[in-house]
């Protein structure tokens, strides 16, 4: 039996009873007042959102723009229901992925929903942990990087003490770190840099980042900072007493494990010494084992010319 | 009596918006606007605000963003969630047109309790003051509801206050069944708001029945006496209420702590002062 | 003497305590005239409130000393046979004079 999509329609009512039929092949939440369905959409997204632009225009827009500048968001596709006398108009402005018509039939509704599904599932190859860019748009994300010669650094980031973490405490609470830090530097990278940095998760404990040269310190500061502020919530208030937990090593002996730390390896993109991301990975792991060799949280910057 | 507690708690599940102060809200757009402005400042003042508190929380403890009961600070929630994220909660705060000058005393009073909360964990040398003093801030979320969605049974207990010169608590338990705090504790749970969070909340006047954190409850509740004390803003009735045993005896404070504790207190009140004098200033605009 | 926000305090008005910086550092003593040069400078290096002689402004909550012990006093009545409290209520009523001295 298939899992109906989970579809929010944000229109007036008289679509509401148009669109009524549809439910037979979503799951449909409907709302007609955005205000309540912000909430709604930020804190359970659906697979797919139908919203009227005639219903409160500029915040409408606002909200569009809202979850497509959320990385996470971002591929949640947004069909516009729009009216025929407002086209054309400008995209640039109103970055959806579909529109229809408010007058046009059932049928087409149903098939530009679908479409708008079935698009998403080919685009994705996101991680289904944090939601986070995975390894192909990477390693494409770098790749651009070099061919423009843009002025940036990509960092490496993984979590020290990880795996002791995850005996210790489980996998699902190892899990809320993952997604923990994958917020973390979203977050971070999303303020600091905006349009010009990006975030993304490679799998288990390893992310990376890109973000412009001259910010490159401050960013990983203000990651260190902002993580150290958030992970005593994810540890057991006895343990943080102590300072440490035990867990036994590799050899079965019990030994007193620090709590999880992160470590970032930058590569600086300097003008033409890589040229393939195969390169920019090679020189990151010669730089994480400096990072790595730093107690606690630490990020190592790589500053070699050649 | 029955009826109206399983009305209340029908209610709650279907809860959709509280009211924000409208000042805040418009304060915090203008703040979201500015290019410059910065995580610390937003943080700043969502603090000032339970209802705002609460929703920021909430969502971060949400099951999309995948950990639950985890946190219990603004500032934190604000990392997680992302500046984005915060400015579409902002522009969609739900005002409370009809917000009086003297509707501010039951905010005035979350916020007192949230300064005493931060003052007495500081003093107890607690590791994370910022969580108790977000509990002190939420503690009486309860009494928002009330008053925003049966405002005819708050007049009730209101009038019975007055009228027969009894606590807030007790007219709220003669009159619902129930009181704030168990409100308080349906809310914070449906939020999935952790146990921290939840349990001083849930039992500021009945701190012998937290479990976990009752160090945490024991604060909120003397907290709560302290500004009632001081006679900053209202918590529902104009009297300090009953010191609880077990909370005075967690605190072990001695007569030199509230020596030291109420200058520094009164100070942070008049800063609250000043700042709910914008507020009312920002309302009349 | 008045505790009054930076941004209220104006030329003229005479300090009645220390102005400290936000590191605990003495900017500047009592009896000393505030001047529009010295009030822009204590805002840039971010202090807050002020202490100043007499009573130059008049702010909604203030109340004569008087009525704000009665008012202490009537916030006790259902507490009153709780020496712990009393406790409490004395060192307020104590502060509330040293403060209206």
């Amino acid at each position: 039996m298939n899992l109906k999509s989970k579809l929010v329609l944000l229109a007036e009512e008289e679509i509401k009873e148009k669109t009524s039929s549809l439910k037979k092949f979503y799951e449909i939440t409907y709302f007609y007042d955005p205000m309540v369905a912000v909430e709604k959409i930020f804190a359970a997204p659906p697979d797919i959102l139908l919203v009227q632009e005639s219903l409160a225009k500029d915040l409408i827009k606002g909200l569009i723009l809202a979850l497509k500048n959320d990385l996470r968001l971002t591929c949640m596709p947004v069909v516009l229901i729009v009216e025929r006398i407002n086209l054309p108009k400008s995209w640039e402005d109103c970055p959806v992925d579909d529109f229809v018509f408010s007058d046009s039939s059932l049928d087409e509704y149903l098939s530009r929903i679908n479409l708008a599904l079935a698009r998403v599932k080919r685009l994705a190859d996101n991680n289904p942990l944090t939601g986070l860019p995975g390894n192909t748009s990477i390693l494409k994300t770098i790749q651009e990087k070099l061919n423009t010669k843009e002025d940036v650094a990509v960092a490496y980031v993984d979590i020290d003490q990880f795996k002791p973490f995850n005996d210790r405490y489980g996998f699902a609470r190892g899990d809320e770190i993952l997604r923990m830090v994958g917020r973390v530097l979203l977050n971070v990278i999303s303020d600091k840099c905006r349009e010009k940095g990006f975030v993304g998760h490679i799998g288990g404990d390893d992310f990376v980042f890109i973000c412009p040269n001259e910010q490159i310190e401050e960013t990983c500061k203000e990651i260190i900072k902002e993580y150290e502020s958030i992970l005593p919530s994810f540890l057991d208030p006895e343990d943080l007493k102590k300072g440490y937990f035990v867990a036994k090593d590799r050899q079965g002996i019990e030994r007193k494990i620090p709590f999880p730390s992160i470590s970032i390896a930058v590569v600086p993109l300097k003008k033409g010494k890589f040229k393939h991301y195969g390169e920019v990975s090679a020189a990151a792991s010669q730089v994480k084992k400096m990072a790595k060799a730093i107690e606690g949280n630490s990020y190592f910057i790589d500053r070699r010319q050649h | 009596m029955n009826e109206t507690k399983r009305e209340i708690k029908k209610r709650l599940r279907n809860l959709q918006s509280l009211p924000t102060l409208p000042a805040i809200v418009g304060k915090l757009t203008q703040l979201i606007g500015d290019e410059r402005a910065t995580a610390h400042q937003v943080a700043a003042l969502i603090e000032k605000d339970q209802v705002l508190t609460g929703k920021v929380l909430k969502m971060v403890n949400s099951a999309f963003y995948g950990f639950p009961r985890r946190i219990s600070t603004v500032s934190n929630a604000i990392v997680l969630l992302g500046f984005n994220v915060i400015r579409t909660l902002v522009l969609t705060a739900s005002i409370f047109e009809s917000m009086q000058a003297t509707d501010l005393s039951l905010w005035e009073h979350s916020l007192g309790t949230a300064a005493a909360a931060g003052l007495l964990a500081d003093k107890l040398e607690l590791p994370n003051p910022e969580e108790v003093t977000t509990a002190g801030l939420l503690h009486d979320l309860g009494k928002v509801v009330l008053r925003t969605e049966f405002p005819k049974l708050y007049k009730e207990v209101a009038t019975k206050v007055k009228e027969e010169k009894t606590y807030f608590r007790a007219a709220e338990q003669e009159i619902l069944g129930l009181d704030h705090g168990e409100i308080g504790r349906i809310l914070a749970n449906q939020w999935n708001l952790p146990e921290r969070l939840v349990e001083p909340i849930a039992y500021h006047h009945e701190v012998e029945k937290a479990r976990k954190f009752k160090k945490e409850a024991a604060i909120v509740h003397f907290a709560d006496i302290m500004t009632r004390a001081m006679g900053y803003g209202s918590g529902g009735d104009p009297w300090v209420p009953a010191l609880n045993d077990k909370a005075w005896k967690l605190l072990r404070l001695k007569e030199k702590d509230l020596q030291e504790i109420i200058p520094i207190f009164d100070e942070r009140l008049l800063e609250l002062r000043f700042f709910t004098l914008e507020m009312q200033n920002e309302l009349k605009k | 003497m008045q505790r009054i926000p930076i941004e209220m305090a104006k030329a003229g008005m005479i300090l009645a305590k220390d102005v400290t910086d936000e590191a605990g550092r003495v900017l500047c003593g009592p009896e000393t005239e505030l001047t529009t040069e010295l009030i822009e400078k204590f805002k840039a290096m971010g202090v807050k409130f002020v202490s100043v002689k007499g009573h130059p402004i008049d702010f909604p909550w203030e109340r004569p000393y008087e009525e704000e012990i009665k008012l202490l006093e009537a916030r006790f009545a259902k507490v009153a046979d709780d020496p712990r409290l009393i406790s409490l209520k004395k060192i307020i009523a104590d502060y509330l004079k040293e403060k209206n001295a």
